[in-house]
């Protein structure tokens, strides 16, 4: 530099006194980086991870374990064909989770500090009372390896913000080169990237890393008096090679098309009706009989779902699974938030219950094994039982004869979320587009309208599936935590559904 | 654990860094907080969760283009890494169109008053006051089963400090109260739960009165069936009108309007419902739930008339929209947690009471549904789309009486129609919640059951 304007001189002064300020500072080609990792932010070694643990027992209780976790994420948004916002963080700490029979205590730090975390065991311990069973740790923690089914080629991390920028321009431009009509686009991407420790009072040691992507895009189409809006989500744990090839096109033009399909939308009816769900909508599954099928509500006894295994609880051409042993599904891990090896379980096969999801409590409670389902949101909260990846089998019908078969009713093909009452059963999921059936054909486009019926009664009224599948990413809230997850489908049909239109 | 014993200095000092470090503006906005949740149920209790936590979050901007860090390492070595991330991001971003807006100082702009009371609360009395709900509910008649009473409580501080001399402090408090009971009766099962928010314990309601309404809420849906499909009036109670101004805030938000992706965007100055309808955003207000005196920009909160006798008044702004439109910034830009960005939100955001009692309102419906809970409303929300759909429970009302308990059925209408109809406005106004109305009635909704 010949002149060095006043403010960048200052700028030099200034970090090099920070330099000096701070130890353990190094200025490395004008930027400053850490010398060399302090002790105090060094995580805890196998044996005082143990002490933890003892410390969190130390009053009783049937469980408990201690989760750390450091997570780096970065996002992206554009609107208007700009960048509208880079956020990036880290967040850092630790839980101790202490089960005392049905009771849970749980106390978390922003800290790796074993200091902190003794003192959250200590008061996570208060849960339990000194008169109540006691679990005892032999021998120092066992490291465990377990099955690896998520991989990624191009790790997140070595990708830089501009390349990530890049492609999320690619997805604008291709969204709004659909139509004039497409007037704004609004794109979101998220990238994580999920460092843990889980140790148990099992005796189990887990460490993990996990990745995941998800992008959004909002497409918005206007023409007269006639606007709607179109969306497109897509998710993955994988790296980089999750934007292959055309995948960014893609994604922008779907969204700009369904936007452009939805002008033409007219009220959806109102009253009972056939619905066929295209594949994808998984959802309906989720909130039908999913939440009514992790064991905390079973113990609870607020679920419609509770002392039926064996029972019939829907047609007998569905079988439902969820698990999380999937290689990049959103919902998808190697092992779960409490250790355990990620797996299918069977739900519900040919129409019969065959059991529920549980976690480390509610597995110990109802004497039955734990299926790889306590998840956490973080380690700021406490696994409970939660769905990963959902879906139902596909069956041999041809998709397109379940429309043919239908004379009236209406086809969902796209959805945007729903919930339930697991004690009553009563759900109800929305659909963002779909269309008429009418003499075995699709026709009228149909504006957003919500379904809603009693997920035991629906779940018997399915009477057609098809051979395909397909899913949607999602993310699912319970008891103040969200967890990622996804539904899968073949095309399937409910013979009779309360559809909330108003035409 | 890392506590921070001076926040002000603390957000100030960050800011310096990141400007020596590059950045030609700088915000930086910290929250300390001590949590607790509790969980009772059948009289003993079933979980607690307990954490003192502490996030930072700095935005930078550089040549007009801003990023923004964030992290929960308050140490020296953290601060340098949170500074040099955020400008090194900001460093590579191209300029946008419209650059963010720093708020400017503001003289004599001080906190909100969180609950001093709060902090000196045992975990018994807690546990007490959940036992309590727990029992008034497990006393209604036909109640089977306890979900539990539900607890949650946040006490801390924020600080807001940027580049233009703004630099404010505030303690807060904030509450959540829950119940839920269930009534089984002839192989089916009903749920019934009551929900408050509030900013301090003396706007609690009467615990007694919690556990009674989350019970009766169950019991009085004992027997529902559908509805056969039908048009008619349908009644939006204080625990459930809530849903309809928040479904109006997506089109009122100015980002959407200034992009052009609102049903409102052209409406200002228009009539847009009835003239019944005056539809306020007050985070000054003491008693409300979201009390606070500036947002997550550093803009002084006020008291704003969104719709005023059923004319638009004015739209949700933060700094931004409100440069775009034209308009005084209303504070509106909110930060959810301590790593949001800010972004348009509600405070105490209420439809004004009228003066008919909620019992004369049934008694002048022939016929229509009086609502008692609704789910999946939230699905269809959309600044350009005003199809508004959900699944309900409530009761049928023939004549001016309650017929009989309804559910598995779905309500639907334009969001437009039903604020442009809306004929009856209830007394019954109270801020439990943060968004909230009275009663009041659409006198034609498409019902949709069997």
């Amino acid at each position: 530099m010949d002149s060095l304007t006043r403010r960048s001189f200052l700028q030099g002064a200034g970090i090099a006194m920070a330099a000096c300020a701070v130890p353990g500072l190094v200025l490395r080609d004008g930027r400053l980086v850490p010398a060399e990792t302090l002790a105090a932010s060094l995580p805890p070694t196998h044996e005082q991870m143990k002490s933890v643990l003892v410390t969190a027992l130390s009053r009783g209780g049937t469980y408990a374990d201690l989760y750390l976790e450091t997570r780096h994420t970065t996002q992206i948004n554009i609107a208007e064909s700009e960048v509208t916002g880079v956020e990036y963080g880290v967040i850092q700490g630790g839980g101790v989770h202490v089960v005392a029979g049905e009771k849970t205590g749980y106390a978390f730090a922003e800290s790796l500090n074993t200091k902190d975390l003794a003192e959250c065991a200590q008061t996570a311990a208060q849960i339990a009372d000194s008169s109540g069973p006691q679990v005892e740790i032999a021998g120092p923690l066992c490291v465990k390896t377990f099955n690896k089914y998520v991989t990624c080629s191009q790790p997140i991390g070595d990708a830089t913000i501009t390349k990530k920028i890049d492609l999320l321009m690619r997805i604008d431009a291709a969204a709004r080169s659909v139509s004039p009509h497409i007037t704004q686009v609004t794109i979101s991407l998220s990238d994580t990237v999920q460092n843990f420790t889980i140790a148990s009072s099992e005796g189990h040691l887990h460490k993990d890393e996990l990745p995941m992507i998800y992008l959004r895009v909002n497409a918005y189409a206007s023409r007269g008096d006639d606007s709607a809006e179109g969306r497109f989500r897509t998710s993955a744990r994988l790296g980089m090679e999750f934007f292959a090839d055309q995948m960014p096109e893609e994604s922008g033009r779907q969204a700009a098309e369904q936007a452009m399909r939805m002008l033409d939308a007219k009220p959806a009816p109102s009253g009972e009706f056939p619905v066929v769900i295209a594949a994808g909508g998984g959802v309906m599954f989720h909130e039908a009989v999913g939440h009514g099928l992790e064991a905390d509500a079973v113990l609870q006894g607020s679920t419609v779902f509770a002392n039926r295994v064996g029972e019939k609880v829907a047609s007998d051409m569905v079988t439902l699974y969820d698990g999380g042993s999937f290689s990049e599904r959103r919902g998808s891990f190697n092992i779960d938030d409490e250790g355990i090896s990620a797996r299918k379980t069977c739900l519900i096969e040919n129409g019969i219950l065959k059991g529920y999801m549980h976690n480390q409590r509610t597995a110990k409670s109802m004497k039955t094994a734990p299926t790889g389902n306590g998840r956490r949101q973080s380690f700021r909260y406490p696994a409970i039982p939660r769905m990963s990846n959902t879906y139902v089998t596909a069956g041999d019908l041809a998709p397109e004869e379940i429309i043919n078969q239908t004379s009236k009713g209406i086809y969902a093909v796209s959805f945007g979320g729903g919930e339930v009452d697991t004690a009553s059963g009563q759900f109800t999921f929305g659909l963002r587009e779909a269309y008429l059936i009418e003499n075995g054909k699709v026709t009228t486009p149909l504006r957003g309208a919500n379904l809603v019926g009693s997920g035991p009664e629906v779940l018997q009224r399915i009477d057609l599936v098809g051979s395909d599948f397909a899913g949607w990413p999602g993310t699912c809230g319970k008891a103040g935590q969200w967890v990622p997850v996804t539904s899968y489908c073949p095309t399937l049909r409910v013979s009779r559904i309360t559809v909330g239109g108003t035409a | 654990m890392s506590k921070v014993d001076n926040p002000v200095e603390l957000a100030s000092r960050i800011v310096d860094v990141a400007l020596r470090a590059g950045a030609s503006e700088a915000d930086s906005y910290l929250r300390l907080s001590k949590n607790t949740n509790l969980s009772v149920r059948n009289g003993e209790i079933e979980s607690i969760k307990q954490s003192n936590t502490v996030g930072l979050a700095l935005r930078v901007t550089i040549n007009g283009a801003t990023a923004l860090a964030h992290t929960t390492d308050t140490g020296q070595i953290g601060l340098m890494k949170l500074a040099m991330q955020a400008v090194d991001m900001a460093k590579i971003l191209p300029k946008p169109k419209d650059p963010v807006v720093y708020a400017e100082a503001v003289e004599n702009l001080t906190g909100a008053h969180p609950d001093p009371a709060l902090a000196g609360e045992s975990m018994d009395a807690k546990v007490s006051r959940l036992v309590a709900i727990e029992d008034a509910m497990m006393s209604v008649s036909g109640v089977t089963g306890s979900g539990g009473a539900h607890y949650s409580e946040a006490d801390g501080e924020t600080v807001l400090v940027n580049s233009n001399g703004v630099e404010l402090y505030s303690p807060f408090s904030h509450l959540e109260l829950s119940a839920e009971a269930y009534a089984e009766k002839d192989g089916e099962s009903y749920t019934g739960g009551r929900y408050i928010e509030a900013s301090a314990r003396r706007h609690l309601k009467d615990p007694e009165l919690i556990g009674k309404d989350a019970g009766w809420r169950a019991v009085s849906q004992i027997g529902a069936k559908q509805v056969p499909s039908t048009r008619a009036s349908v009644i939006f109670t204080p625990y459930t009108g809530w849903t309809v101004l928040s479904c109006l805030a997506a089109p009122l938000r100015g980002d959407n309007v200034a992009q052009g992706r609102s049903y409102l965007a052209d409406q200002m100055g228009k009539q847009i419902a009835a003239s019944a309808v005056t539809i306020i955003d007050d985070p000054t207000m003491p008693d409300g739930p979201q009390h606070r005196a500036f947002d997550g920009e550093g803009v002084p909160a006020r008291k704003i008339t969104m719709i005023d006798g059923g004319v638009l008044s004015s739209y949700f702004t933060d700094l931004s929209s409100a440069g775009k439109l034209g308009v005084q910034p209303g504070g509106h830009g909110l930060r959810g947690s301590y790593n949001s960005k800010p972004a348009i939100g509600t405070s105490n955001y209420y439809l004004v009471a009228g003066d008919k009692t909620p019992e004369s309102i049934i008694k002048e419906t022939k016929r229509g549904l009086l609502l008692n809970s609704l789910a999946g409303w939230w699905v269809g929300i959309s600044p350009v789309n005003d199809a508004f759909s959900s699944a309900v429970t409530g009761f049928w009302i023939e004549d001016g009486e309650i017929a009989y308990p309804v559910r598995s059925t779905s309500i639907a209408g334009s969001l437009r129609e039903m604020l442009g109809s809306i004929d009856r406005v209830g007394n019954d106004l109270d801020f439990l919640a943060p968004t909230t109305t009275p009663t009041f009635r659409v006198p034609e909704m498409a019902i949709s059951g069997v």
